[in-house]
C-alpha cells in the first residue's frame, strides 16, 4: 500500500494556524443527549467506561 | 509463601502535549483549558460523517524530530501515520491517527541519577506524534450510568515516547519522568503539567525471577523453560512523585502475589492517590488488538537532512549539560547546580544575576553568592507565597544590590531577608526598601554611641555579671542594642563599643 501512496516533503506540511470552531450548540445538536454543555453518553450503550 | 527472589523491570510511556495553535490534523485551537466544553471543536475533531482529516501539523512534527535531536535519537527519512483502531466512546472517529513501525524517532537515550547520584542511560525505543482523545468525564454525584464528553481536547498533538522496559526502580523511572519533564520545559516543546493533563505517565512494570531471564535489543527473554511473568500497566498518575509511589505499591503488590503463588494476569490498572493503591480496570491491550492500518488519508512524510539541521538550530543547553558547566566553569556544588537547572527560567536568571555580579566581585565568588540567595531566601520566600522567580517579581538590580550590600556587611543576613520577603508579600520597591534601610542605619550608628550607653545604663545586673567575669553576658546586651536599633546595626561593631565602655 505504501508503494503506491504519495510522499510530500516536511514543508509540505500544514501550517501550524487555528480558525473558526463549531459553537458549543452547533456541536451539541449533534447529540442525543446532553448535560451542561457536555455529549451525554449512557454507560448501558458503551459498557464499562474509565475516565480519561 | 517462596523465597525466590524478583528483578523489576519497568517501561515507561509518556504522553505529552504539544504546545502549537492548532491541533494535530485539523485547525482547532490546541489550547483548550479553561475553555467551556465542547467550544473547540470543528467537525473534523468530532468525526462527522464527510470530512476528511487536512495534512498533519508541521509544528507537532518538528517538535517530535527536536526532542528526538535532545534524545539522541535516530530521525526517520520517510515516516508514515497509522490508524489504531478501537472502540470508546473518547475517540469520535472509532480509530486514533498515530503511527507504527517508523516512528519519526528511535533509538534514545537520556540519562538520569540514582539516590547515590550513579549515572543510569534509559533507553528509548521511540518518540513519535498522535492525536489526542476526548474527555470523558464522570457525574460528579458518582452516578455510573452515564458519562459526560468534552470534545475540545481530541485531536491535540500529543508526544508518545515510549523507553525500553531497562528501567530497574520506581526512583529511577521518577528521574526519567523528570527529566522528560525538563527537556520538554526546556525547549519549549510543552508546559508538561500533570494537573492540566499535559503530560501522562504510564509505566509497564513486570516481576521476572532472578536468573531466569535476559535483556537482548530491548526484549525481555526467557532463559531456559522459564515462563515470563506479564506486564501491568498504571494509569491515571497525576504527578511526578505519584510514579515512584504507583510502582512502589505494585511492585510490592505483585510480589504478594507471587509468594502466594498466584499467576498474575496481563492487566490495566488505576492509580488511586487518594487511597494510595491501584485498583484493577481492565485486561491490558496487545498491539494487534489495535488492528493498527497505515492511514490512507495521511501521504508518505519525507524528512531530509535539510529539515533535521534547521530543526537542530532550536536546540538549547540542556539541563544535564548546564549541570555539568555549573560545577566546573563555577565552582558550585553538584546540588546546588541540579536546583539552578531544574527550570530553564530559573537558570537563565541566575546566570544574569551571577553577569551583573561579576562586575564587582571575582566570578566564583559571585556564583556562589548569586546561587547562595537563589537556592536559600529566595527560592524559600518564593515557595511559601507561590510567587514566580523572574525578573518582574524580582528585579534583577535590586536584588543584585540586596546582596552587594550584604557582603558589604551594611546589611545582616537577616535584615537582608526581612526585606526581600516584605518586597515580595507587599509588592514594594525592593532597592528603595534597601537604600531606606540603609539610611536609617546610618542614623542608628550615629546614634549607637548613645544607645550603647542607654542600654548599660538600664541593665546595671547585666553590667555586673560581665564586670564579675560572666563574658557571655555580653551577648544579652549586644542584643538590647540590636532591639533598640531595629536590627540595623552590624552585632560585631556593637560588640566593640560595649567592650570598649565595659572594659575601659
Amino acid at each position: 500500500m505504501d508503494k503506491t501512496k504519495k510522499h510530500i516533503p516536511l514543508s509540505g506540511l500544514r501550517d501550524d494556524v487555528t480558525s473558526k470552531c463549531l459553537t458549543q450548540q452547533e456541536v451539541l445538536n449533534n447529540a442525543k443527549y446532553t448535560q451542561d454543555g457536555y455529549v451525554k453518553v449512557y454507560g448501558s450503550i458503551v459498557g464499562d467506561i474509565e475516565e480519561s | 509463601m517462596n523465597n525466590k527472589e524478583y528483578d523489576v523491570i519497568i517501561g515507561l510511556e509518556i504522553h505529552i502535549q504539544c504546545k502549537t495553535e492548532s491541533k494535530m490534523l485539523c485547525k482547532c485551537p490546541a489550547n483548550y483549558f479553561g475553555k467551556d466544553p465542547n467550544t473547540q471543536t470543528c467537525p473534523i475533531c468530532l468525526g462527522l460523517p464527510n470530512t476528511e482529516i487536512l495534512l498533519p501539523n508541521r509544528r507537532a512534527v518538528e517538535l517530535c524530530i527536536l526532542l528526538g535531536l535532545a534524545t539522541k535519537c535516530d530521525i526517520a527519512n520517510e515516516i508514515a501515520f497509522y490508524r489504531k483502531h478501537y472502540s470508546y466512546p473518547d475517540l469520535p472517529k472509532g480509530y486514533q491517527i498515530t503511527q507504527y513501525d517508523r516512528p519519526i524517532c528511535s533509538d534514545g537515550e537520556i540519562d538520569v541519577y540514582d539516590e547515590k547520584d550513579k549515572k543510569h542511560t534509559i533507553e528509548i525505543e521511540r518518540i513519535h506524534p498522535e492525536e489526542d482523545v476526548a474527555k470523558l468525564i464522570r457525574d460528579k454525584e458518582g452516578n455510573k450510568d452515564y458519562f459526560l464528553i468534552d470534545y475540545n481536547k481530541a485531536g491535540v498533538p500529543l508526544l508518545e515516547i515510549v523507553t525500553k522496559p531497562d528501567i530497574k526502580s520506581a526512583y529511577l523511572a521518577k528521574e526519567y519522568a523528570n527529566s522528560i519533564r525538563q527537556l520538554v520545559r526546556y525547549l519549549d516543546i510543552s508546559d508538561a503539567d500533570m494537573e492540566k493533563g499535559q503530560m501522562r505517565c504510564e509505566p509497564n512494570i513486570s516481576l521476572q525471577e532472578r536468573g531466569k531471564w535476559k535483556y537482548e535489543d530491548g526484549k525481555i527473554l526467557p532463559l531456559g523453560d522459564y515462563s515470563l511473568n506479564p506486564k501491568v500497566e498504571i494509569k491515571n498518575i497525576g504527578s511526578i512523585s505519584a510514579v515512584e509511589k504507583a510502582i512502589d505499591f505494585e511492585v510490592n503488590r505483585i510480589i504478594s502475589e507471587l509468594e502466594k503463588g498466584r499467576r498474575i494476569e496481563q492487566q490495566t490498572r488505576g492509580w488511586n492517590a487518594e487511597k494510595g493503591i491501584t485498583e484493577y480496570q481492565r485486561m491490558k491491550e496487545e498491539a494487534e488488538d489495535y488492528n493498527y492500518t497505515p492511514d490512507p488519508d495521511v501521504p508518505l512524510i519525507d524528512i531530509t537532512t535539510e529539515d533535521i539541521e534547521k530543526i537542530a538550530k532550536e536546540l538549547v543547553e540542556l539541563p544535564n549539560e548546564k549541570r555539568t558547566r555549573y560545577v566546573s566553569e563555577f565552582s558550585l556544588s553538584d546540588y546546588d547546580s541540579r536546583v539552578l537547572t531544574a527550570d530553564r527560567r530559573v537558570s537563565e536568571y541566575y546566570e544574569k544575576l551571577l553577569k551583573i555580579l561579576s562586575k564587582e566581585m571575582p566570578i566564583e565568588k559571585a556564583a556562589k553568592a548569586s546561587s547562595n540567595w537563589l537556592t536559600g531566601a529566595v527560592f524559600a520566600i518564593s515557595n511559601e507565597k507561590g510567587i514566580d522567580i523572574n525578573e518582574d517579581t524580582i528585579p534583577l538590580p535590586s536584588l543584585s544590590y540586596l546582596i552587594l550590600e550584604f557582603e558589604k556587611k551594611v546589611l545582616t543576613r537577616n535584615k537582608a531577608e526581612e526585606l526581600l520577603k516584605e518586597s515580595l508579600e507587599k509588592k514594594k520597591d525592593l532597592k528603595k526598601l534597601i537604600q531606606e534601610t540603609i539610611e536609617q542605619s546610618k542614623k542608628s550608628i550615629e546614634n549607637l554611641d548613645t544607645i550603647v550607653e542607654s542600654v548599660i545604663q538600664e541593665n546595671p545586673k547585666a553590667v555586673n555579671d560581665y564586670k564579675n567575669g560572666k563574658n557571655a553576658t555580653i551577648g544579652f546586651l549586644v542584643g538590647q542594642v540590636m532591639h533598640k536599633t531595629e536590627g540595623s546595626t552590624d552585632p560585631n561593631k556593637a560588640k566593640l563599643i560595649l567592650e570598649e565602655k565595659l572594659n575601659g
